[in-house]
């Protein structure tokens, strides 16, 4: 056996894997409407396929195993792309209509089966394939460096360049090449057929697939995730995951956008925008303003959009040298900003039903904007609108919005339930709807729909008064690290969407949690005490489950601190697959294994407690991820040495990856959303310091 | 003995067990006897203008006092309403508002007309029948807003005391009904020529949806349809579809698909179309003959309205609807 | 997360405020729907 041959295959093993895992994830996303909720539920299926697969893996006795297992990883990536286009025809749901909780579950378990239960054979095959004993460590090693290598490629070469296509027919072709390189059978080349086959064939339907009957007139890969516009007549509407940002022209919209929010303020001339159309832009312009920033974070939807603008009016705001269009996340913008500079400050966002969106509704970011408003600033944010009623759910949902402002702001004011409009200042705010009218006629603006009596209407004093009743009821906060109008946003999509299983979810409490565990934990410690196989296997199990709970706290405090994880997400996972490569390497020749076990398990529960620590900075953020892979790196390796036997080495891979699917589940679907980040990190803290006692136990009567 | 009943009150016919509730949410079967959960408890109380409803040609520019309670016959996809049409009773803060303290609250607020509307009046039928007899006794009106799912016995009963009606003709295929609505055409055609019969002024209301009913041809069939079994006089609404509900990620229906709906609708000779939710000429009403504008509108609210007697102020035609 | 005295504390007044609650829904008397027929 070659030099080369001992490490490449291994390495691209973990490029394919960590890529596809990506790409996997990004699609899946955006099928279930941007939800990063689902980053966990497909962590965890994936996690419980690789390790089925293993399991299988370790069992085939097959000659030529390995080389077939990159044949068939690189058959399975196109096919398996297209089973996640087609999730939302074969539920037959409408356009715009999104996918119940409990068809998010099963459709994400169905169409990741067949793909990573192959990935998960490679592992053990590829042993078989070194040959050598200790070959395990060296192999887990390999692959956690290719996937390091995956996560940086996709996050720096790859993301908003390579549509998913594409890249699958990329990565078909270097699998192909690897079968080849393994076997050393030029014949297998001629299997280039069938990935090319299918790119070629399929590429057209995988992008309407899931928009059911429409065709979509452009889709766009971005590093923020995937961007669809849908054409009905003269009219485009721009989708983000699946998500309907905004629908241009729709001069209705835009016009209630501007002039509602620009009549309470006397005088406004420097305006500050938030996401939306630009088509509200050129509604500013007839003020007589000084200036209007207009800031969204994803270049590829400004491209876009200014390509679509059809009316001249609207080309010309964005020409307009008032206007000053800003490609950068808004909460960074304005944090730098600092100083009270704006009249106005629109957020033109979506409800707050993802992490990342909720970053703009805390009573943080509110803080922060008011900093940047001038004396007689005005902040206005539109939320859920309903007629006749505002049900429970909806009334907690904007409630803990309208009382994260109050707790910010001295003045906050609302409209008619039809409008959901809020809007928050330091001075107090006129809103009689008649002194509204009189500024608006004084303005003489022209405009096509918006008119004087819809300040009657939105301003009306019964509905106004029903209203700040409904939401004045709620008396919950909103914060960065405490995201509870996320997670009310999320209680009131479950209401819609159905799925009766997020409802029961939801109602779960703390201490259904409490006593559970300690049904489980109870036995678990009868049944370990003082047993040293039995006390390691729970280590191995306890850190494949803290390091994968570990993983999502991490990548959803990112989402609510930071935002964008499509972005960032190659990059998280990519440290911390380098983080466990250096651990298992750190680890590989240790005296007193058993000791370091311990040691490690001390330093995850130091890290768990110090966690908020390394929140405060970005940069920290990376250091915290690479500390706690080289640690769980260290752990797998230091249980397998302290095993001693290295037959059972796929036993302990088996507990670890049964661990990770349970750490990436149950924090993903309840811990995380129900209890918050913290509560998490300190679930963990928990079920450590149980497997930290565990091995104290054995040393007393072991060493 | 079995203690099941039979509701005869929708299409949908629920057969209920001793202690079912029904599809609706607003009965329940309680010892083999069927009662209404939702009586005298509506949980939208609001006043609104009339145009809001919307009814064009009944008594412009007046308020109604608008009720309603949880619960709902149909469950369609782009609701707007779902909050509380989808809902059941107990899950709503309700208000306890008796039939008479309806009507005695109407007249507080000075409206002329009560106004069953935001989700399926029949869910609400005894509540609503109650409160409409009361009402007729101190010269208030009865309006509704319903999608005309209803049995025909009720209907007529219904009839004698409701002035107006205004009806969601969602769609006109059976499929988009069973799909979307999880209901069916046919009863509220039938609804539509009951309430005719009946004397009770008619108006319709056709929310436009894209991809799903926007068709043109379809639209064409429904005015004919509209023309041939009610005449030409019946006002038809075209309102504009935000994305609601289930429906949150599709797209508002363009404005052309709403022009062309009300070019269509008028070139299949039905004299009275309009355009709802939007500044439009489609807002206002145009005397048929003498084509003046009588009423002028600007959203909710009336700038003008060259109606009297019942006439149009130029040329004296008679204007179908109920004016005074 | 909850403690246990909280715990207690909840069941406690959960218990009487759901005695409670059935006494006032007693008191309330349904109204008889109209339209519907016995099938037996
Ligand atoms: S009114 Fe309600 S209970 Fe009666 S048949 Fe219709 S859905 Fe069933």
């Amino acid at each position: 056996m070659g030099h080369l041959n001992t490490f490449i295959p291994f390495i691209v093993m973990g490029i394919t894997s960590m890529i596809l895992q990506i790409t996997v994830l990004r699609l899946l996303l955006s099928t279930f409407s941007g939800n990063e909720l689902d980053i966990g539920i497909t962590l965890s299926f994936w996690l419980i396929y690789v390790g089925l697969g293993s399991y299988v893996g370790g069992r085939i006795r097959l000659r030529h195993a390995f080389t077939l297992s990159f044949i068939v990883v690189s058959l399975l990536a196109q096919p398996t792309v297209l089973m996640i286009k087609a999730i939302r025809p074969a539920l037959s749901l409408y356009p715009g209509e999104a996918v119940s909780f409990t068809y998010t579950i099963l459709s994400t378990a169905i169409s990741l089966s067949p793909l990573c239960f192959v990935i998960g054979l490679q592992f053990p095959l590829a042993v078989s394939y070194a040959g050598t004993r200790d070959a395990a460590g060296r192999i887990y090693s390999l692959e956690a460096l290719g996937a390091f290598i995956g996560g940086v490629l996709f996050t720096f070469v790859i993301s908003g360049r390579l549509g998913v296509m594409e890249l699958c027919f990329s990565l078909a072709l270097i699998n192909i090449f690897m079968a080849v390189y393994i076997s050393r059978k030029k014949i297998i080349t001629l299997l280039i057929i069938i990935p090319l086959f299918f790119y070629i064939s399929l590429c057209k339907i995988s992008t309407s697939l899931p928009w059911h009957g429409i065709e979509p007139s452009q889709t766009v890969e971005s590093r923020y995730g995937e961007i669809t516009v849908i054409q009905v007549r003269e009219q485009s509407s721009i989708y983000v995951n699946g998500q309907l940002f905004f629908t241009y022209p729709d001069i209705p919209s835009e016009e209630l956008k501007a002039h509602l929010s620009m009549a309470f303020h006397p005088s406004p001339s420097k305006i500050l925008v938030i996401g939306g159309s630009p088509g509200s832009l050129k509604e500013f312009l007839k003020y007589p303003v000084d200036g209007i920033d207009f800031i969204e974070l994803n270049l590829k939807i400004v491209e876009l959009s200014s390509r679509l603008l059809s009316q001249q009016e609207d080309r010309d705001a964005l020409k307009d040298r008032k206007v000053r269009i800003i490609v950068e996340d808004a909460r960074r913008f304005i944090k730098r900003l600092k100083k009270p500079t704006y009249d106005l400050l629109i957020l033109n966002l979506p409800q707050p039903s993802t992490a990342s969106i909720n970053r703009f509704y805390t009573s943080d970011f509110f803080r922060e904007a008011r900093g940047i408003l001038k004396d007689n600033g005005i902040l206005t944010i539109t939320i859920s609108s309903s007629t006749g009623y505002i049900g429970r759910r909806m009334q907690t949902a904007s409630g803990s919005i309208y009382n994260s402002l109050k707790s910010v702001f001295k003045y906050v004011g609302v409209t008619a339930q039809e409008y959901g409009g809020l809007f928050a200042s330091d001075t107090p705010m006129n809103t009689d709807p008649e002194t509204l009218e009189d500024r608006f006629v004084q303005r003489a603006l022209k405009t096509r729909y918006f008119n004087q009596y819809i300040f009657r209407d939105a301003f009306s004093p019964l509905d106004v008064d029903y209203v700040r009743k409904r939401l004045s009821d709620i008396k919950i906060i909103n914060t960065d690290l405490q995201p509870s109008a996320y997670l009310y946003n999320l209680m009131l999509w479950a209401e819609v969407h159905g799925g009766k299983a997020l409802h029961c979810l939801l109602g779960i409490r703390g201490w259904h949690i409490i006593s559970l565990s300690g049904v489980i934990i109870i036995p678990v410690l009868f049944l370990t005490f003082r047993r040293k196989r039995r006390v390691i296997y729970l280590s191995i199990f306890t850190t494949g489950f803290s390091s994968m709970a570990f993983m999502l706290a991490i990548i959803l405090a990112y989402q609510a601190l930071y935002g964008y994880v499509y972005e960032m997400i190659g990059m998280l996972s990519a440290i911390f697959m380098i983080g466990l490569w250096a651990g298992a390497s750190l680890c590989r020749n240790i005296k007193n294994a058993l000791r370091l076990l311990f040691y490690l398990e001390l330093m995850t529960i130091t890290l768990a407690f110090t966690s908020t620590i390394f929140f405060k900075s970005e940069f920290l953020f990376y250091v915290f991820n690479l500390l706690f892979g080289t640690i769980a790196g260290g752990q797998f390796s230091t249980a397998n040495l302290s095993m001693g036997e290295p037959e059972m080495a796929g036993r302990l891979y088996g507990l670890d990856l049964i661990g990770s699917f349970l750490g990436a589940f149950i924090p993903s679907i309840i811990l995380i959303p129900l209890f918050g980040i913290s509560h998490t990190l300190l679930f963990i803290v928990g079920i450590k310091t149980i497997s930290a006692v565990m091995i104290v136990s054995l040393r007393a009567k072991v060493i | 003995m079995a203690k099941t009943v039979q509701c005869e009150l929708c299409p949908n016919a629920c057969v209920l067990e001793n202690g079912q509730h029904s599809r609706c949410r607003a009965r329940m079967n309680k010892d083999g006897v069927l009662y209404s959960l939702v009586y005298g408890k509506p949980c939208a109380v609001h006043v609104d203008p009339i145009e809001k409803k919307p009814f064009f040609h009944f008594l412009p520019g007046t308020t109604a006092f608008s009720i309603a309670t949880a619960g709902c016959v149909l469950s369609c996809k782009f609701c707007q309403n779902w909050q509380i049409s989808q809902a059941r009773p107990e899950d709503t803060d309700n208000y306890d508002l008796p039939p008479d303290n309806v009507v005695r609250q109407a007249i507080f607020y000075d409206c002329r007309s009560i106004t069953y509307t935001y989700t399926e009046p029949t869910v609400f039928y005894e509540y609503m029948y109650d409160t409409a007899i009361i009402a007729k006794k101190y010269k208030i009106k009865n309006t509704m807003h319903s999608c005309g799912y209803i049995k025909e016995k009720p209907l007529r009963k219904l009839s004698k005391y409701m002035d107006a009606a205004d009806i969601d003709l969602k769609a006109f295929t059976e499929d988009f009904y069973n799909r979307i609505c999880s209901g069916s055409l046919k009863p509220v055609l039938n609804s539509l020529v009951v309430l005719k019969e009946e004397g009770v002024w008619l108006e319709i209301t056709n929310l436009v949806i894209p991809t799903l009913n926007d068709d043109m041809k379809t639209v064409k069939e429904m005015c004919k349809w509209i023309l041939k079994n009610l005449g030409p006089d019946v006002p038809i609404h075209f309102s504009r579809f935000f994305p609601h509900y289930k429906l949150t990620n599709l797209p508002p229906t363009p404005l052309e698909t709403l022009t062309e709906t009300r070019k269509t609708a008028m070139d299949a000779g039905l004299k009275f179309v309009y355009i709802g939710n939007i500044r439009h000429e489609g807002e206002n009403t145009f005397c048929p003959k003498c084509k003046k504008m009588l009423i002028e509108r600007i959203g909710y609210f009336v700038k003008q309205n060259n109606i009297s007697n019942g006439k149009c102020r130029f040329c004296s035609t008679s204007i179908p609807g109920v004016w005074s | 997360m909850m403690t246990r005295r909280e715990f207690f504390r909840f069941f406690i007044i959960g218990g009487i405020l759901s005695l409670l609650g059935k006494k006032v829904n007693a008191g309330q008397k349904p109204k008889e729907a109209m339209f519907w027929r016995r099938i037996d």
